[in-house]
């Protein structure tokens, strides 16, 4: 079975790293509620698995365009540019400066338990976070990764996204398991 | 995607049929069923529970089975089951897909074989077997029978076979206990159409899934569990949040409480009475538990050869002697809440299911801790069953306007075993399913051509802290250096929440495909060997049966390829349509036959040939909907 895979086309957005989440969703829901496999329950034993198959399909899609890491990683899949998220490395030495210094923060506080410094360390990763993604926005919406040298930068952004991404999951379920 | 018939609304491509479909709630101690009655009869598309010939809607999750092989269920098994215990099962329900060791305390049953007939035969994947005078029985089959008697029940009733069911489960149930129950429905003959949550299904009935976006509690105190979820409901989407509970405590222990009173009332003990005579206290107790609902004091009494006392409960005295055992479920409430990271404040609805729940007390502080009155206008013992019917109703289409659609996530993380007893997770938690995900993996030694995965769910990191579903070895790997070799594993979740792993050697192109069951279920050979067992008929009506499905299940496919040829046969080239004409031929020159075999064949040969004409008529229909809506849309930015 072979399905559309680029998932900009299949959930009509724009092959961009801006999404309009809310058009995403309800693109989602419209085509779920057309190929979901409980609109097949009854119907041929063919038909059951292939809703299965496109369903899982369509689930995937949602999931990878409604997180920015996969979605960048995904835009640039489509470009031709593969990202290996295990091997690959930040060579930015401010970065990572930067990084080994929010790293022994965010130990300092769990270790003491320090909810109002976790909190404002959240609020800070968060903001660099976002302020990533807009980088990546720039770079990839208005380049289109036309020179090589792009590339480089745009790869270490989603690098630095990731870890981000990662860093603010940490901190959101440390913060939840102290307030309660 | 109709094969996938696309069809304009109203217009429908065959006639439209009514079809006999139902919804089960398969409970630990009583089980129900119910069907959304056919649109232009009396009660219009009202979902109602089908009852026995004696007028009685619940049926007792009990089995009793007896030397001639013979079984009876219901209260009849009920019945029997003080004077022949051990041959009588009842909470069953708790060894679905569960092996000896997570059982632990087998006495929390009600019924219960001594522990030296539970055999736990590791040969057999592990499945709890109960010896019982008819022979060796596992849950799946005592759950069959239930099964079994509501599907003919509701037959009767309705006036033909069951075409197709939702049967409900608790919403923590793992993979390996959706499985079992799925294997019991099969060795019922019943073709399930779904499985859905039990706290779902309650907020289905009361039409929640119409709400807007909000949180949902659903607190069910059966007669011996007593389970709460906490829901939320995003766009149609159920998700369960977190579930708690604890399933030792329920109905049955309000009945008791009342009898210890009586006792210690009537200065005698339990040693002093009779089996019988006990029977009947704990019946009296049961009946008043529900007098004082809507009394304020009730008689009781205790008549035995030995003691004669009369004396009167007063609600308020009630109050008392369950007020530790309310407190209970109230404070796994509040563990549900923090779990769920939620305040009680937050709740928009709370739901009662269970029989237990008509307790006014029950109902008092769960309205304190909500700040809120629970919904009650649906019969608590019903409810379940009753959304599993509407479900179901909307399932094998006969509610075609029906905008239920159930969107839902796995409950646990699958994943599996690396080097160091580690867990890769594959599939997360909260993922929604269905779900495919793949995964590739290398050998770690030189010439290795074998290698053994292993599948866990569960959040941990430590394979020792998970649950084992199943455990395979990929064999025939060509001899390569290691990390050479490319081994795709693939978990697909079905929408039932149910797992299907395959593991293949991709790059040298010898491919092994494993399918696996998870541990505590059946293997296809053994559900095989019960079927045979539970059919009472001759083997040429099982035959028959096999065949009649088959013939029906040829004509259908042939008849939705043929409408697809005759609105997208455009979509193929020439060799493509040559071969879905054969096949077609080849289905049709066998389904007059009646060689089972030679159908079911031709209908996945041409399952197999239609599949790219399938997938391409989905991409059209995609990309048609697009089309058709990007004018207007892209202008606004919405879709």
């Amino acid at each position: 079975m072979k399905l559309e895979h680029n998932f900009f086309i299949l959930l009509g957005q724009a092959q961009q790293f801006t999404v309009d989440r809310a058009a995403l969703k309800k693109r989602f829901r419209t085509l779920q509620r057309e190929y979901h496999p409980d609109r097949y329950a009854a119907k041929t034993p063919q038909e059951q698995r292939l809703a299965v198959q496109f369903s899982a399909h369509l689930n995937t899609a949602f999931a990878t365009l409604d997180n920015p890491v996969k979605r960048a990683t995904h835009l640039l899949e489509l470009s031709g540019v593969t990202i290996d998220h295990q091997n690959s490395t930040i060579k930015d030495p401010i970065f990572l400066m930067q990084q080994m210094e929010t790293r022994e923060a965010f130990d300092d506080a769990r270790a003491e338990n320090d909810l109002p410094a976790l909190e404002s360390l959240f609020n800070q990763v968060n903001a660099q976070f976002n302020a990533c993604q807009q980088d990546f926005s720039i770079l990839f919406d208005a380049a289109q990764l036309s020179a090589s040298a792009d590339e480089k930068n745009v790869r270490d952004t989603v690098g630095k996204m990731q870890f981000f991404e990662k860093l603010t999951d940490e901190l959101t379920s440390l913060i939840r398991s102290l307030t309660q | 995607m109709a094969l996938l018939q696309i069809s304009e609304p109203g217009q429908s491509p065959v006639p439209h049929q009514f079809k006999r479909a139902i919804g089960i709630d398969l409970g630990t101690t009583n089980s129900l069923v119910a069907a959304v009655a056919n649109k232009g009869g009396a009660d219009n598309g009202v979902a109602n529970v089908i009852k026995d010939a004696e007028g009685r809607a619940i049926l007792p999750s009990v089995v009793h089975y007896d030397a001639s092989g013979a079984q009876c269920v219901g209260y009849e098994a009920q019945a029997i089951a003080v004077d022949d215990p051990y041959n009588t099962l009842a909470s069953f329900k708790r060894l679905m897909g569960r092996g000896l060791n997570d059982v632990g305390d087998t006495s929390q049953f009600q019924i219960v074989p001594p522990k030296d007939a539970l055999t736990d035969t590791a040969d057999k994947n592990d499945v709890i077997r109960i010896a019982t005078a008819a022979g060796e029985v596992t849950a799946m089959q005592a759950s069959a029978e239930i099964l079994k008697s509501l599907t003919a029940r509701a037959a009767d009733a309705l006036g033909g076979a069951i075409e197709g069911a939702v049967i409900t489960v608790p919403a923590y149930f793992d993979d390996a206990q959706r499985q079992a129950t799925k294997d019991a429905a099969t060795l019922a003959g019943l073709s399930v159409l779904r499985l859905i949550n039990e706290p779902t299904a309650a907020a289905v009935a009361y039409g929640l899934d119409k709400a807007d976006d909000r949180h949902i509690v659903v607190y069910d105190l059966g007669g011996g569990t007593f389970d709460v979820s906490i829901l939320q409901l995003s766009e149609g989407v159920f998700e369960v949040l977190s579930t708690g509970g604890n399933s030792a405590l329920g109905g049955d222990d309000f009945d008791l409480a009342i009898v210890q009173w009586a006792l210690l009332q009537a200065n005698t003990s339990v040693e002093q009475l009779s089996a019988q005579e006990y029977r009947r206290l704990l019946m009296d107790a049961r009946a008043t538990k529900e007098s004082l609902t809507d009394n304020n004091s009730v008689a009781l009494s205790i008549q035995s050869s030995v003691v004669t006392w009369v004396g009167e409960l007063s609600r308020d005295a009630f109050d008392t002697l369950i007020d530790a055992l309310v407190a209970a479920t109230i404070a796994a409430c509040k563990a549900s809440l923090n779990d769920a990271d939620l305040t009680a404040g937050e709740i928009a609805d709370v739901v009662l299911v269970g029989g237990s729940t008509r307790v006014p007390l029950v109902r008092e502080r769960v309205t304190a801790l909500f700040q809120q009155a629970p919904k009650t206008d649906v019969d608590p013992d019903q409810v379940v069953a009753l959304g599993a019917a509407i479900q179901a109703d909307s399932l094998i289409g006969n509610n075609r306007d029906s905008d239920l659609l159930l969107l839902d996530v796995i409950p646990l993380s699958l994943g599996i075993e690396t080097m160091g007893g580690l867990v890769e997770k594959i599939i997360h938690r909260n993922t929604s399913i269905p779900s495919t995900r793949a995964q590739e993996f290398t050998t770690y030694k030189d010439g290795q051509t074998a290698l053994a995965v292993h599948v866990v769910q569960g959040e941990r990191d430590l394979v020792s802290d998970c649950r084992s579903l199943a455990r395979f070895e990929l064999r025939g790997i060509p001899p390569m250096v290691a990390g050479a070799a490319r081994i795709e594993v693939v978990f697909n979740v079905d929408a039932d929440g149910i797992l299907d792993v395959s593991a293949k050697e991709t790059i040298t192109g010898v491919s092994t495909h494993v399918q696996v069951k998870p541990s505590y279920g059946l293997d296809e050979s053994e559900i095989a060997q019960m079927l045979k067992a539970s059919y009472s008929h001759a083997s040429e009506d099982r035959d028959a049966r096999m065949l009649a499905e088959q013939r029906v299940e040829a004509e259908g496919l042939v008849d939705a390829v043929n409408m697809a040829l005759a609105q997208d046969g455009n979509l193929l080239n020439d060799v493509e349509r040559a071969d879905i004409d054969a096949s077609i031929a080849a289905a049709l020159a066998v389904v007059g036959q009646s060689d089972a075999q030679a159908i079911s064949d031709a209908v996945a040969a041409l399952g197999r040939v239609t599949d790219t004409f399938a997938t391409r008529r989905m991409d059209q229909s995609v990309r048609a909907a697009l089309k058709g809506k990007s004018i207007d849309d892209v202008a606004d930015g919405s879709l």
